[in-house]
């Protein structure tokens, strides 16, 4: 039997507007009648989701099945919204298991270690990845990776996204098999022949010099150098007028104007800042920005942020070992997509498709991204991680 | 950057989220996991007596027992990571007993200093929370079995949950630490948790008087009245339970503190029965101590409540160590360590500031931006420790001449900048900018001689943002410094655009050599008796593709600075040599010719330049008296020992030294004789006064006396008048050049005149260097 009889991996979309019929329709073309060992679902809120899901599995049978709801999708074709692209792969070459842990919010950690734990009944091929797919609206998510990885340890990458709402930043779906889910964290264990690939950059630079945050609590940042942390953010960025007094506008602005952690040698860790309090003049950011520390302002234009997705996409291809990919998942954030527009993240999708020379590639804008390849930190704000599937 | 500040920040993290935890075992869970994100490390584990009681980074159950035990006991620095591989790893122990080891390993490269650090920090303020927990258990445990027995002891139940709320307090200190409260907040809830604690009748810190080291002052307390404070404030290290715990850097325990000898007589006065007290330390060294002391009779001290007291003095050297590391490190960021002045980010910012108050309240501001002169040389000439000697002097008189409200900074190397606010009028920048340099005048003492500093000054004060109005001030110093040393200058529009000319400028002069652009003229130098050709000076031109000729004087000072002078002048050397060369063939042994080749002193700071002209004068088989070497009288003033080494080189290989421009320095005869120079050439100004009078004659015939005196030769340069021609030959000078004999000329002019004598004299001489 050939290599492409023993793994395959295919992707269909649709932007039909009756659920039911659109699932069906982007089931089709990447199940084409086989017997898929895996099916991720990525589609828009907008849809009735029970339909959507009796849809792809009229075509994709008791497939094992995983999903979420995005703030827009991606594919080989470009990115769109309100519609749904479909994943599958199969073929003996494979061999996979899917998970879901539910009320995630109360319990992170040990959701995190539930759907962790369905990879320990993989032990027929050499090369593993756990793909996870989570509320990123049920907390903080490094927990759950951290729950994860203390199932798995250093053996097994992590990746995978949070799901959307297309910023309604309300309620975000998560799908397994033929449940509609919310508040949970969904996984599947994939098991292969060949190796996988995983690239994650943000293409963010450095604004300025450097701040220390002299006053923070958890999430939030009072003061930089001693300063209200909102004025010298508005001040150093230069921010519109309509920014400095408009909490919409605001976010849209910080949207492409993060925050930069110092870590370990000088690498930056990126905190997306969420909005503003314009009383207490402080800033309210969507992870823990820790007191004492060293922070920079960032920001990102299209250059940077398309020269970070070449690199992901590279840095996946070359962990392949010289197999041709099958295809290329990507979890981008939205806010890369913020700062590319609608005609950047066509262009974006165009890049990607081209590293993949050929293979399919199916993906969705997060609210937060996973990949851990090295060292014990997985959860990313505000990057594009890519898995390359060979 | 790796900023200095990621150890201290990441310490407080990880404290804040272990004094979280309820038990041990979740403690130290969390505590490996912190560690090993803060380390980007793949494993960790904490290893109590060889068994692991805590890890991550293996698969569920199937963390490596024996590999982990071996690395906490130091026998092995690798760990095989399933998945991964082999790993460097490294083990640092929880406390001084060693029984309970850090243990992490990554893949990607070794552990640093500043991470090992970070380690043993983690480490310890794990074993804190371990010890709070663990005291936590064991009243915890006690209240359990108390109430199984039910009745048993009321008074005892209740006291043991209150002393529980106690050491819930302790994981309050600890987060109160960990998110930064100030200094004096921890230290008082340390003293009322200890004092509710241990429950004595006083408890207080004593610390350190910054002023006086031998001195211990009440920092706070509880239980002391106003009137035994007053006596007790101070006192000497050594002295009481307190003092002593200081100076031995351990507990200390009085119990019977009436008929005790380390008593303090002002306690035994007031009837103290015992004390006790734990040292408290900063960075490791005991620089204080936490002191209980009991009215009570007979009391005496469990193992129980010294272990309590030293976790709570425990508590007050991190609390203390941190406060000191956060305010070095806020200093560190933000201010030059050479000098203590601000850096450039604070000064940018500080400025961005001053902007914002000036487009509201409408007072002016200037920037003004200091570069000294001639700094390099002082660097090169006495070395890296004088410079940095003088920087910091520099510093101190910049900051003497300021207003508090002033702000001078380090913008880097020997460039300065300040920021005048709130001036009256516009001319107030340019009285600063007198100050300075007039504070600057005075010599500085280093290296046991003194030297001499002054410094270019630039003004700016219109501009609105902060970056702009430093750049104006930069471009208005480089006007300054081109006039001349120790001069200032307002900025004015359009030196912008000069300091862009200048930029262009250099970018094409780098290019000149590779693309042959440079080229030599030579002018004749006669004997003046005879008026036969001796020799030739040889002169560099650069003929730039879009500017036409480029004078001289437009870009030898400019490639001195950048130091293209050295590549010019090799290759100024080359060509001279193999020239004349060429034409001393022509000639014959019988009629030598001299070259004339000038040089800067940069070339002559330059290890080895003699050993080059000794390699080149010999390529060309030329008689070294004939290669005349060409320096300015400001070369000899430099007075650094590679330059005399070098001359002196020179002279031992046997080619001559002139002195161009002659009379325009202020050289004393002496450095005449010790450099052993050859030859005078008297600058043009004074040739030009020769024939007008006695008076106008009187410096070129000092000249020539001088000159004689020494046994020197004697060149006059610029000579255009028959009359001076006359005059100087019966003034004694020998040989002289100048446009009355012929202006500099290409190689075939200079053929054509060996070949057949002068022209017609004409015109006036240009300058050349």
């Amino acid at each position: 039997m050939d290599a492409a009889a023993r793994r395959w991996l295919d992707v269909g979309r649709s932007a039909e507007k009756d659920a039911e019929l659109a699932g069906a329709e982007a089931a089709r073309s990447a199940v084409s009648g086989r017997q898929a060992k895996l099916v991720v679902v990525f589609c828009s809120d907008a849809y009735d989701l029970e339909a959507l899901l009796r849809g792809v599995r009229s075509e994709s049978g008791d497939a094992e099945l995983i999903g979420c709801s995005t703030a827009g999708e991606i594919a080989t074709g470009g990115p769109g919204d309100a519609g749904v692209v479909v994943t599958a792969l199969g073929g003996e070459g494979f061999e996979v298991r899917t998970a879901a842990a539910l009320d995630a919010s109360s319990r992170l950690r040990e959701a995190g270690a539930e759907v962790a734990a369905t990879m320990t009944d993989l032990d027929g091929h050499p090369h593993k990845v756990l793909l996870l797919l989570t509320d990123g609206l049920a907390g903080d998510q490094q927990e759950i990776v951290r729950g994860a990885y203390s199932v798995l340890g250093a053996s097994v990458p992590l990746v995978g996204g949070c799901a959307g709402d297309d910023l309604k930043m309300h309620e975000t779906w998560q799908l397994h098999d033929g449940q509609v889910l919310r508040n949970a964290v969904v996984a599947a264990a994939v098991a292969s022949e060949a190796p996988f690939g995983i690239g994650v950059r943000h293409g963010w630079r450095k604004v300025g010099d450097p701040m220390l945050v002299t006053n923070s609590a958890d999430n939030r940042v009072y003061e930089l150098d001693d300063r209200p942390a909102l004025d010298v953010y508005l001040e150093r960025l230069d921010a519109p007028d309509e920014a400095r007094t408009d909490p919409e506008s605001f976010t849209r602005f910080a949207l492409t104007h993060p925050l930069g952690l110092d870590r370990r040698k000088g690498e930056e860790q990126v905190r997306f800042v969420g909005e503003a309090d314009f009383d207490q003049r402080s800033l309210v950011c969507i992870a823990e920005v820790p007191q004492g520390g060293m922070a920079w302002f960032m920001e990102g234009d299209d250059d940077s942020v398309l020269e970070a997705t070449d690199a992901a996409c590279g840095d996946a291809l070359a962990s392949l070992e010289g197999h041709e990919p099958l295809g290329l998942l990507a979890f981008d954030c939205i806010a890369r997509r913020g700062v590319l527009g609608d005609a950047g993240i066509a262009n974006e999708v165009e890049r990607v498709a081209e590293h993949a020379g050929g293979a399919p590639v199916a993906g969705f804008y997060t609210y937060g991204e996973i990949a851990r390849t090295h060292g014990i930190s997985g959860f990313h704000n505000q990057t594009l991680v890519v898995l390359a599937v060979s | 950057m790796a900023s200095k500040n990621w150890v201290p920040h990441q310490l407080m993290e990880f404290l804040s989220l272990v004094s979280d935890a309820q038990t041990p075992s979740a403690a130290m869970r969390s505590a490996v996991e912190r560690a090993a994100e803060a380390l980007e490390a793949e494993v960790g584990a904490i290893v109590v007596d060889g068994l692991v009681a805590a890890a991550v980074g293996f698969p569920f159950g199937g963390a490596p027992e024996p590999a982990l035990a071996r690395v906490a006991e130091g026998d092995l620095d690798v760990l095989d990571v399933p998945g991964i591989g082999e790993c460097p790893a490294v083990a640092v122990p929880l406390d001084p007993s060693g029984a309970a080891v850090f243990v992490v390993a990554r893949s990607d490269e070794p552990f640093e200093r500043d991470e090992m650090n970070l380690l043993r920090g983690m480490g310890r303020a794990l074993s804190l929370s371990l010890k709070t927990l663990g005291l936590l258990e064991d009243e915890r445990r006690l209240r359990e079995k108390s109430q199984s027995q039910a009745t048993m002891n009321e008074r005892l139940l209740r006291s043991l949950q209150e002393r529980q709320q106690l050491l819930e307090k302790l994981s309050r200190i600890q987060r109160s630490i960990s998110s930064r409260a100030p200094l004096k907040e921890v230290l008082d809830s340390i003293v009322a948790g200890a004092n509710e604690l241990i429950g004595d009748d006083i408890t207080a810190i004593l610390l350190r008087d910054p002023e006086d080291l031998t001195t211990l002052l009440m920092e706070s307390s509880s239980g002391v009245t106003p009137e035994l404070r007053e006596k007790l404030h101070r006192r000497t290290i050594g002295e009481g339970a307190g003092g002593r715990a200081v100076l031995e850097d351990r507990v200390v325990v009085i119990e019977d503190y009436t008929h005790a000898d380390a008593a303090m007589p002002q306690f035994q006065e007031e009837d103290l029965q015992a004390a006790m007290a734990a040292p408290v330390r900063e960075n490791g060294i005991a620089t204080g101590s936490l002191i209980v002391a009991s009215y009570k009779r007979g009391r005496t001290y469990s193992r129980t409540e010294r272990e309590i007291l030293e976790a709570f003095a425990e508590h007050a050297s991190l609390a203390l160590t941190d406060a000191k590391t956060l305010s070095q490190m806020q200093h560190q960021a933000f201010h030059d360590a050479l000098t203590g002045l601000p850096n450039r980010a604070l000064f940018l910012d500080r400025l961005a500031h001053a902007l914002a108050r000036r487009r509201a309240a409408a007072s002016p501001l200037a920037v003004l931006f200091l570069d000294l002169d001639r700094f390099k040389v002082v660097n090169d000439s006495l070395g890296h420790g004088a410079g940095d000697q003088i920087l910091v002097a520099v510093a101190e008189r910049l900051k003497s001449c300021l207003r508090p409200a002033d702000t001078a900074a380090r913008l880097g190397g020997d460039e300065f900048a300040i920021l005048v606010e709130d001036m009256t009028r516009r001319t107030d920048a340019v009285e600063v900018a007198e100050r300075l340099q007039q504070a600057l005048r005075a010599p500085f003492e280093v290296a046991d001689r003194e030297v001499f500093v002054s410094a270019s000054i630039g003004i700016a004060s219109s501009g609105d943002g902060a970056e702009d109005l430093l750049r104006d001030a930069d471009a208005a110093m480089y006007r300054a410094k081109g006039e001349g040393k120790g001069r200032y200058q307002l900025f004015e529009p359009g030196m912008q655009a000069a300091v862009l000319e200048r930029l262009e400028l250099e970018a094409d002069l780098q290019r000149a050599i590779e693309r042959n652009e440079l080229l030599l003229q030579y002018q004749p130098i006669n004997d003046l008796s005879t008026h036969e050709v001796v020799g030739v000076e040889a002169l560099v031109r650069w003929q730039h593709p879009t500017r036409g000729l480029v004078p001289p004087l437009a870009f030898i000072p400019l490639a001195e600075e950048t130091g293209l002078i050295l590549p010019i002048g090799r290759w100024v050397m080359e060509h001279a040599c193999r020239q004349a060369a060429l034409w001393q063939a022509r000639r014959g042994p019988e009629e030598p010719l001299v070259i004339g080749i000038n040089l800067s002193a940069r070339q002559l700071q330059e290890p080895g330049f003699a050993c080059e002209v000794a390699e080149t004068v010999r390529r060309y088989a030329l008689d070294p008296p004939n290669v005349v070497l060409e320096i300015t009288e400001t070369v000899l003033m430099d007075d650094s020992e590679t330059i005399a080494a070098q001359l002196a080189e020179l002279k031992e290989l046997g080619v001559r030294i002139a002195i161009d421009d002659f009379g325009t320095g202020y050289s004393s005869l002496g450095y005449l004789r010790d450099f052993r120079v050859d030859i005078l050439k008297i600058a043009k100004p004074f040739v030009d006064g020769v024939g007008r009078g006695a008076e106008d004659s009187a410096l070129a015939q000092a000249i020539i006396d001088v000159g004689a005196s020494l046994g020197l030769d004697i060149v006059a340069e610029g000579i255009e008048l028959p009359l001076q021609l006359a005059k100087l030959r019966e003034l004694g000078c020998g040989y002289g050049q100048g446009f009355y004999f012929s202006k500099p000329v290409d190689e075939a002019g200079i053929d054509r005149i060996l070949r057949e004598g002068f022209p017609a004299p004409e015109g006036t001489d240009v300058t050349h260097w």
